[in-house]
């Protein structure tokens, strides 16, 4: 029988491993957004990319799963440092408006998509590396091995990726980049090699997203467009281009969702985030972390 | 040390620099004035590349930078405080001295150190946000920032803009500390007499060229100004 207390811890789990997959893909966009300060929509296609690339070299090629997965979170930051290179550089060299880098995030993610789905398929695929059988009991609840690894590797991730911001000097210099680009230039900093910094160090996390979703779920070319809308909500919530409000809103985002399910059903789970995404840009449109939305925030 | 022959500039199709030259020796602290819009600040920014085309020459000792991208002109010994928002308003005071030697190799604790002792408020203040400082504060940590690489020539777009009259006076007597040490300044200012005061040598705009230059005293008579700019 299910008692309130396993249903309870149930949903924690749930809500965690929704909340670390939310918070990669939020933070990977925040540090693309405070750099550049555009839209990257194309971010969620990255993080498609990241899972098809694991597939490819795990259950194709039949490689080990740590080195399948190291391959396709390196080839995601590639990715993004490809798309900034190829796409955005040549319109920030245009002079181009921001609306433009929305429109061209938009076509790269559709040319993407697309490309995805010529040469896997419309079909949804699976890929299941670590033994399902072996379930653990989280007071009362139970635990498979792939969503322990899922949190593990997601907190991993953004430890490391904190130690990367704020105890280094490439770390320093992006931040320096996101605060006045110019004032960067000015101390010596090349602002677009840091910016290619940070496409590549976005572009990883949503790789790592990627490719720890489609452990639990399954892989499909459309699986970018859902997973970028999270994103961006959970951004938003946690204040635009924070940081750390990119992973309180992510783990924020991940909790409402899946305890919100305990009163409406789960097809409402949309419902939910966007009922706080609007709620959130009404109300606090700074989200939690205080950082008051910029001009150009489209 | 720097030297600008025939120097013009564009904004698009508008040409807001024209033909001018100017020469900046070592030890020198020279200064540029002359009404808005006269083409000083423009001047500047073309040296580092802020504008949107740029014919003429620019030396500096001995090799031409016309067209070198602004961080490798900060590597050969220009730095740059420009007018307005001067540092990373969202990082620490000490992230901010940090970043400006962000291109030294070594000895990096020693020129804080010396920043410091020229700027000795800024210790107890080391952690604070740098947004959080009074405008005075500001531009202090702006020419600390600027000064971390060493350079031979720092140049300060107006550097008493928004400052009350006595941070004014603070900056000055630190710009002659600065020129003592052997560091050659530009100071482009409105503040016309403070600047005439400090600098050697002045160069006075209007309309984008240079219609006077010579020792700064020449300039002090608001009268001989005003027949100039006439």
């Amino acid at each position: 029988m299910i008692t309130q207390a396993t249903m309870i811890s149930q949903l924690f789990i749930n809500s965690l491993i929704a909340g670390s997959i939310y918070s990669l893909m939020a933070i990977g966009f925040a540090i693309i957004y405070k750099t550049v300060k555009f839209f990257h929509f194309a971010h969620g296609i990255v993080y498609a990319t990241g899972a098809y690339i694991t597939y490819t070299f795990f259950q194709i090629h039949r490689f080990d799963f740590i080195s399948s997965f190291i391959l396709a979170v390196v080839s995601s930051g590639l990715l993004g440092l490809l798309i900034y290179q190829f796409v955005y550089r040549t319109l920030q060299v245009k002079k181009a408006p921001n609306l433009i880098y929305l429109l061209a995030s938009f076509g790269v993610f559709i040319f993407i998509e697309n490309i995805i789905a010529l040469i896997y398929g419309n079909q949804i695929l699976f890929m299941r590396p670590l033994a399902e059988a072996s379930s653990y009991s989280f007071f009362g609840a139970s635990i498979t091995l792939t969503q322990i690894v899922i949190i593990v590797v997601s907190i991993a991730t953004l430890l490391a990726l904190w130690i990367f911001i704020e105890k280094t000097k490439l770390g320093l210099a992006l931040k320096a980049v996101a605060d006045d680009p110019q004032a960067a230039q000015l101390v010596g900093i090349d602002s677009v090699r840091l910016t290619q910094v940070a496409f590549f160090v976005g572009s990883v996390l949503a790789g790592v997203a990627g490719v720890l979703i489609s452990l639990e779920t399954n892989l499909s070319p459309t699986m970018g467009f859902p997973a970028i809308f999270k994103g961006i909500i959970a951004s938003i919530i946690g204040g635009m281009g924070s940081i750390p409000g990119a992973v309180v809103g992510g783990f924020f985002l991940g909790f409402v969702e899946n305890f919100g399910i305990w009163y409406i059903p789960s097809i409402w789970q949309d419902f939910i985030s966007f009922t706080f995404l609007i709620v959130f840009l009404v109300l606090r449109p700074s989200g939690f972390f205080g950082v008051i939305p910029e001009k150009e925030l489209i | 040390m720097l030297e600008a022959k025939n120097l013009t500039a564009f904004y698009g199709p508008l040409k807001a620099l024209d033909s001018v030259s100017f020469k900046i020796s070592d030890h020198e602290i020279i200064a540029f004035i002359g009404p808005n819009g006269s083409g000083k600040s423009t001047a500047v920014k073309t040296i580092f590349g802020f504008v949107d085309k740029i014919d003429g020459e620019i030396i500096f000792n001995d090799r031409n930078i016309k067209g070198i991208p602004p961080n490798e002109l900060v590597n050969q010994g220009i730095s740059l405080v420009p007018d307005g928002k001067r540092i990373f308003s969202s990082l620490t005071v000490l992230d901010n001295i940090v970043l400006g030697g962000y291109l030294l190799k070594k000895g990096r604790s020693e020129q804080i150190d010396k920043i410091l002792d020229l700027f000795p408020q800024m210790r107890e203040k080391l952690h604070q946000r740098a947004g959080t400082l009074s405008g005075g504060e500001q531009q202090m940590l702006a020419i600390g920032k600027a000064l971390m690489l060493n350079p031979a020539l720092l140049i300060l777009d107006e550097p008493s803009l928004g400052l009350s009259p006595n941070y004014i006076n603070i900056i000055y007597e630190k710009i002659k500390e600065i020129n003592n040490q052997g560091t050659a300044v530009l100071i482009i200012e409105q503040n016309i007499e403070k600047a005439l005061e400090c600098a050697h040598r002045a160069y006075l705009f209007r309309l984008g060229k240079i219609i006077f230059e010579g020792p700064s005293k020449s300039l002090l008579d608001p009268e001989i100004r005003k027949s100039l700019l006439r």
